[in-house]
């Protein structure tokens, strides 16, 4: 055994001998081979086993040695050894002296069996001094590496010029002439007003989404085939103005569709079905998205609903919408005489004259309606605004306050300055370095000042864990006392400005840029400079400045605090709330009570329950039949066709399931003939094991909860909880597996109205309404709809119940 | 009569006169230890960028030890001998500016844009990445950690992020593009720190990479502080390993079904195409530009707008060093039947091999390559990319002005012979995307 180990050690050194190594690794190699010998030493000294380690002695020794010999030889100081010799920098010298003395001393005790470790030490020696060598051949060489450089004088930053015109009709004209590439580029922004949309909200959007979709004399496959053709690229977004650009051979190509989009769009019924449904569709998942439900309450808290701001979206106001609406809307606004058009690119002032004049001139201006604005002011103390968000694993925050902050206005640069201090930037933030370096409550904390013409806004905002909720929360406040009581330091004033400074003239190589810039400065009617001197405005930024600044805009008592979350943890802010109280909301950004409502004593499961069974027909009607086939229709967001669903129930328990589209034949279909179920669809057939359908058992029973004692299900009284503004008894089920569906039932009907449970690690959201009776007094919902969220997004699938036959008399076959 | 000739001599001119663009010029040279540096001047705005593009990716990648080139790419960003853990960002933030990398098959790429007083802050950056950054046991844990994460968002939580992976590793048996960039997470675990410091002894060398340099520099000044930053690091010692595999032609179909999170089947078709610069390669390219750029592209026309049984239909063309391969990629609507969508594609792979396409439709790709290429060069970290690449790949920097003209040779007929050569049903690999239920 300890033959073997002392041959593997001398192989082991002996084949990598062969190779180049840094001086690191040979020493820890000589480290390796002395503890051996001094482990055998100690042990074996004065018996037979000596002779190994002599034997190791006279041949081990002698490779080491070589070994260290062609190290300390090899190191010329050229730069290829350089760098492995800097590495060793690392190998604590002093302990390689201590180790050659000790070798030393050791080798004139032992004398003649150990000679080798006064040779093995004067080799340490000359490492030892080839290190140090090195190293001073090293700074020579790359000391100057050990600090950055410095920069170079600070360029000067010219901002490329614009020119300007107007056409009769009023349309503005900027031109940014770019000529190092034969490119054009034409772009439309419209500068009304914002106005209200009111009852018909999302008409604005639609309108986006059907411009370019045809004119008089071309249909959308047309308006593509002339894009394609020219290679350009076309964008047309409603009020929001359009973009196109191509090459410059091309311009008159691209002008002519410009010119016939702007003056005979076409809006098509189907083109706005097409659209309302998208619309719907982006709404629907809007429902199960934080952000999107944490901004809409924002922006309704901070503007109030009677601004058009703060107007939001509902599944009504778009089913409202008209195809005429869009007409008016387009007609009302789509108007030169508010619109900027600005050209970018590889034509003159002269040309950009006579193609505007050419392909706008005709384009009619109108008198547009005006809107005085409405004036939006802070909270009189902080307001805590939250929305249940069902199985929520994060709190969404956002604290956010309208703020009186003009583009350009003196106090905007100052501002932008102060909040990357505090939030802004891509790094080093205030926020940022709170709450996720030092807490790690959160992925991002960032905060945002945004100017705007009528009214600006200030948010600081973060997703955390639903435990650190509140202390973030105090966090976000915390921050914005700071920034309010105290000075910022010169450090953080200083890599802010150069962050600012570099981003800006990075944003300069674009000469769309270039021509925001000018837009902006007549948008908002600055100073033909105010870019010019912006570097030098930004640099002139001081510490007080921003102290002053802070004490206007900062307003850790005015918030709105805004957290979409799940409600246990609710309670836990009504501390932030000026007024001790939370307003509930729901997404669609209505107040909700969420006030707990007392179950009264003589409510229990099982009366719920009953109430349940008797508002679906009682338990004689629902167990008075042989066989039931309910045919209902489906509806798939985003998918053009009609499905339809057939599901057939036959006594004792057997069940079919087959959802069909036209066309296409099956989809799914589903059999179980009380013993066996099968599985079938597009991708093949399945035979389901036991444990599937022990899983899936219930879906085959047409009233599950009139089995409820045979599937062992468990139900748990939970509270009242409102959903869409009716009071709910919630109930938890549970069932033989474990898995929980939260059921909730209507107090005055006692229909159920929804369930949520997860599947397959998606959740699902099923809502039943409009039930209806039909034939035998049997009770169904007519409406179901089932959401689906996961990572990817949401899918919904909708359900109408057509009819319902009673004792048809459908044939086993069905369910084999 | 006479009005009619003129309008035939108008197309004929307008077809042969392509845009006229400014060349984009640039210098070149190599330093001793085999750095090869290209510099272009542009003084329109005070920027520059700074680029390395080594020549690494996965496919020098060792079969046991895969995902370690991406892998490199974010350890080289956690500090060197000169740069304490984290302060590569903070230095160029701190100055104004922005940086990235990215890792393909066959290259790493490293830039970053700074305002042009700092070019020598950017030269000391890639300097010390390129002489000594920090291979520690610290940084590897905890890039590890962070290169999981980013398999976990990009490939297994992003619907069809499978997809690329899955198509490679069927489409090579033996050819390393068979595994994917982002590489196995055990490998990575696997790997010992001397592995790591070998493989950036062995490819993180001056002779292995192209700096490149684009924006407001004066030539001179920039030559001299390149030679202060770089002409002291050694050159490599170890030999660089260059797979020399040469993938087996398939002659049968692989066809495969890959169930994921996701809400909408999907046909995935990968053809084996010849490497990029070859001239089928340019025929092959224009052939899925004409197949997907664009709402009136065939196959989008077909299965988006028409037939209306799809969300999305395009096509995509790797650029790889060694032959690769062409993608034709269709979501279906929901409830839409794969096969059909399938047939349909074939339909149109067999229209492209039996009717030259029309003089209209060439002209309507090159137009389309004549626009891209134009806007392609527009900012200097384009530039300063592009030009390192033609170097790397194509040994001629210069193609940045001149690629197009091979673009632009490509005839109907090469369309025609491009389908009929490589577009093949048994030759190719075939996936269908379906939910997981």
């Amino acid at each position: 055994m300890k033959k073997l180990l002392f041959i593997l050690c001398f192989m082991c050194i002996y084949t990598h001998a062969q190779e180049e190594k840094n001086i690191e690794t040979v020493i820890n190699e000589i480290k390796s081979c002395l503890q051996f010998v001094e482990k055998n030493k100690v042990k074996k000294e004065g018996s037979r086993k000596y002779e190994y380690i002599k034997g190791f002695s006279s041949e081990g020794w002698n490779c080491i040695e070589q070994k260290i010999n062609q190290y300390t030889t090899n190191f010329k100081f050229e730069t290829d050894y350089l760098s492995d010799i800097y590495l060793s920098k690392k190998i604590d010298i002093s302990k390689l002296i201590e180790l050659s003395t000790q070798l030393k001393i050791e080798s004139k005790k032992r004398k003649r069996s150990y000679e080798y470790l006064g040779v093995l030490s004067d080799s340490l020696d000359k490492i030892n001094t080839v290190i140090k060598l090195a190293k001073e051949e090293w700074e020579k060489i790359h000391g100057f590496r050990s600090k950055p450089p410095k920069a170079a004088i600070a360029p000067e930053v010219q901002i490329g010029d614009y020119q300007e015109f107007k056409l009769k009709n009023g349309l503005n004209v900027i031109l940014v002439e770019n000529h190092k590439k034969p490119v054009v580029s034409f772009y439309l922004v419209p500068d009304f007003t914002p106005f209200l949309e009111n009852d018909k909200i999302g008409t604005k959007d639609m309108l986006a989404m059907m411009m370019g979709t045809g004119t008089k004399t071309k249909t959308k496959a047309e308006i593509d085939e002339t894009t394609d053709y020219i290679g350009a690229t076309v964008n047309f977004n409603g009020l929001d103005g359009f973009f196109a650009s191509s090459l410059k051979k091309h311009q008159s190509v691209l002008l002519e569709l410009m010119n016939d989009i702007i003056k005979n769009s076409v809006f098509s019924e189907k083109e706005f079905n097409k659209a309302k449904k998208q619309l719907l569709s982006s709404l629907e998942s809007q429902k199960s998205n934080s952000n999107a439900i944490s901004n809409n309450i924002s922006n309704l808290l901070n503007y109030g609903k009677n601004h058009p701001y703060g107007e939001l979206l509902t599944e009504e106001s778009v089913n409202s919408i008209e195809l005429d609406d869009i007409k008016n809307m387009h007609s009302l606004y789509f108007r030169p005489n508010i619109s900027y058009l600005v050209i970018v690119g590889d034509i003159d002032l002269e040309e950009a004259k006579e193609v505007t004049n050419k392909y706008f001139k005709k384009w009619k201006k109108k008198k547009i309606p005006m809107y005085d604005p409405i004036e939006c002011n802070p909270t009189n103390s902080n307001q805590v605004a939250f929305v249940h968000k069902e199985g929520a694993v994060q709190s969404t925050i956002k604290i956010t306050y309208p703020i009186k902050l003009k583009p350009g206005s003196k106090d905007d640069i100052t501002c932008k300055v102060m909040n990357s201090i505090l939030g802004g930037g891509v790094f080093s933030g205030r926020l940022m370095q709170n709450l996720r370096e030092d807490k790690a409550f959160t992925y991002g904390a960032r905060s945002r000042m945004s100017s705007d013409k009528f009214i600006g806004e200030f948010s600081a905002y973060a997703d955390v864990r639903n435990e650190v909720t509140d202390s973030s929360v105090v966090e976000f406040i915390n921050e914005l006392n700071k920034m309010k009581k105290e000075l910022v330091t010169a450090k953080e004033l200083n890599i802010i400005k150069n962050y600012m400074t570099g981003s800006f003239s990075r944003s300069l190589e674009s000469p769309f840029r270039v021509a925001q810039l000018a837009l902006n400065i007549k948008m908002n009617n600055l100073d033909k400079d105010y870019y010019k001197n912006y570097l030098k405005t930004l640099n002139n930024v001081s510490v007080k400045d921003i102290y002053t600044v802070a004490q206007k805009y900062i307003k850790p008592n005015n918030c709105n605090i805004v957290i979409v979350g799940n409600k246990d943890i609710a309670n836990k802010l009504e501390k932030f709330d000026g007024d001790g109280n939370i307003s509930y909301y729901n997404f669609q950004g209505e107040i909700i009570k969420m006030v707990k409502k007392e179950i009264s004593d003589e409510i229990t499961v099982e009366s719920i329950i009953q109430k349940h069974i008797n508002a679906l027909g009682g338990v004689k009607n629902m167990e008075n039949w042989n066989d039931i086939k309910l045919n209902s229709e489906i509806e798939i967001q985003g998918a053009p066709m009609k499905i339809n669903l057939e599901q057939g129930y036959k006594k004792p328990n057997m069940f079919y399931m087959s959802m069909q589209a036209k066309m296409l034949g099956e989809l799914q279909g589903i059999k179980y003939n009380g013993e066996k179920a099968s599985m079938s669809g597009m991708q093949g057939n399945k035979i389901l094991t036991d444990e599937d359908i022990q899983k899936e058992i219930e879906s085959f029973l047409l009233f599950p909860i009139l089995s409820r004692n045979e599937l062992e299900h468990k139900f748990d009284l939970k509270e009242i909880e409102s959903v869409n503004g009716i009071d709910t008894y919630k109930i938890i089920r549970t069932n033989i597996l474990g898995e929980k569906k939260s059921m909730y039932f209507d107090i005055n009907t006692g229909h159920l109205i929804k369930e949520i449970f997860e599947k397959d690690g998606m959740q699902n959201i099923v809502e039943y309404s409009d039930y209806s009776t039909f034939e035998n007094n049997l009770v169904f919902p007519k409406n179901t709809s089932i959401s689906v969220n996961s990572e990817q997004g949401t899918q919904v699938i909708k359900a109408i119940l057509k009819e319902v036959i009673i004792n048809q008399g459908i044939e086993d076959s069905n369910f084999n | 009569m006479i009005m009619k000739f003129y309008t035939f001599f108008f197309l004929f001119a307008f077809i042969f006169s392509y845009s006229q663009v400014e060349p984009i010029d640039f210098t070149e040279f190599t330093l001793d230890n085999g750095l090869h540096v290209i510099l272009h001047e542009d003084h329109s705005t005070p920027i520059v960028a700074i680029s390395v593009m080594y020549h690494v990716g996965s496919k020098n990648e060792k079969p046991e030890r895969t995902g370690m080139a991406h892998f490199f790419e974010h350890l080289l960003f956690e500090g060197s001998e000169n740069i304490a853990r984290g302060e590569f960002d903070d230095y160029i933030e701190s100055s104004g500016g922005s940086n990235n990398a990215y890792t393909s098959n066959d290259k790493t790429y490293y830039h970053e844009v700074l305002p042009s007083n700092q070019l020598e802050l950017g030269l000391w950056l890639e300097s010390e990445r390129m002489l000594h950054a920090k291979v520690e046991p610290i940084g590897i844990e905890t890039q590890r950690e962070v290169v999981k994460e980013e398999k976990r968002q990009r490939v297994d939580n992003q619907p069809y992020g499978t997809m690329i992976g899955e198509m490679m590793k069927r489409a090579y048996l033996e050819h390393p593009y068979k595994w994917t960039v982002i590489g196995s997470m055990e490998h990575l675990n696997a790997a010992t720190k001397e592995e790591f410091m070998d493989f950036y002894k062995t490819f993180y060398v001056p002779n292995n990479a192209v700096l490149s340099i684009a924006g407001d520099i004066n030539v001179e000044l920039t030559k001299n502080m390149v030679k202060k930053y770089f002409s002291t690091i050694p050159k490599g010692k170890h030999e660089i390993p260059r797979p020399n595999i040469l993938e087996p032609k398939k002659n049968k179909e692989i066809k495969d079904t890959i169930y994921d999170n996701i809400q909408l089947d999907a046909v995935i078709h990968g053809f084996h195409i010849p490497a990029q610069g070859t001239n089928d390669f340019y025929a092959v390219d224009m052939l899925n530009k004409l197949l997907s750029n664009g709402n009136s592209s065939r196959l989008h026309k077909e299965l988006v707008e028409s037939s209306q049984k799809c969300v999305y239909a395009g096509a995509f063309t790797f650029n790889l060093e060694d032959p690769g391969l062409t993608l034709a990629f269709a979501m279906a609507n929901s409830g839409e039947n794969p096969q059909e969508i399938e047939n349909i594609m074939d339909q149109e792979y067999n229209k492209l091999k039996s009717e030259l396409i029309s003089d209209k439709e060439l002209e309507k790709i090159k137009n389309q390559i004549e626009s891209d290429f134009i806007n392609s060069n527009s900012r200097m970290d384009g530039i300063a990319e592009s030009l390192a690449n033609y170097h790397l790949f194509f040994n001629n920097a210069n193609l940045i002005n001149e690629e197009i003209e091979r673009y632009l040779a490509v005839t109907k007929e090469d369309i025609m012979n491009a389908a009929k050569k490589y577009y093949n049903k048994d030759s190719r690999v075939t996936l269908y995307y379906l939910p997981k239920k």
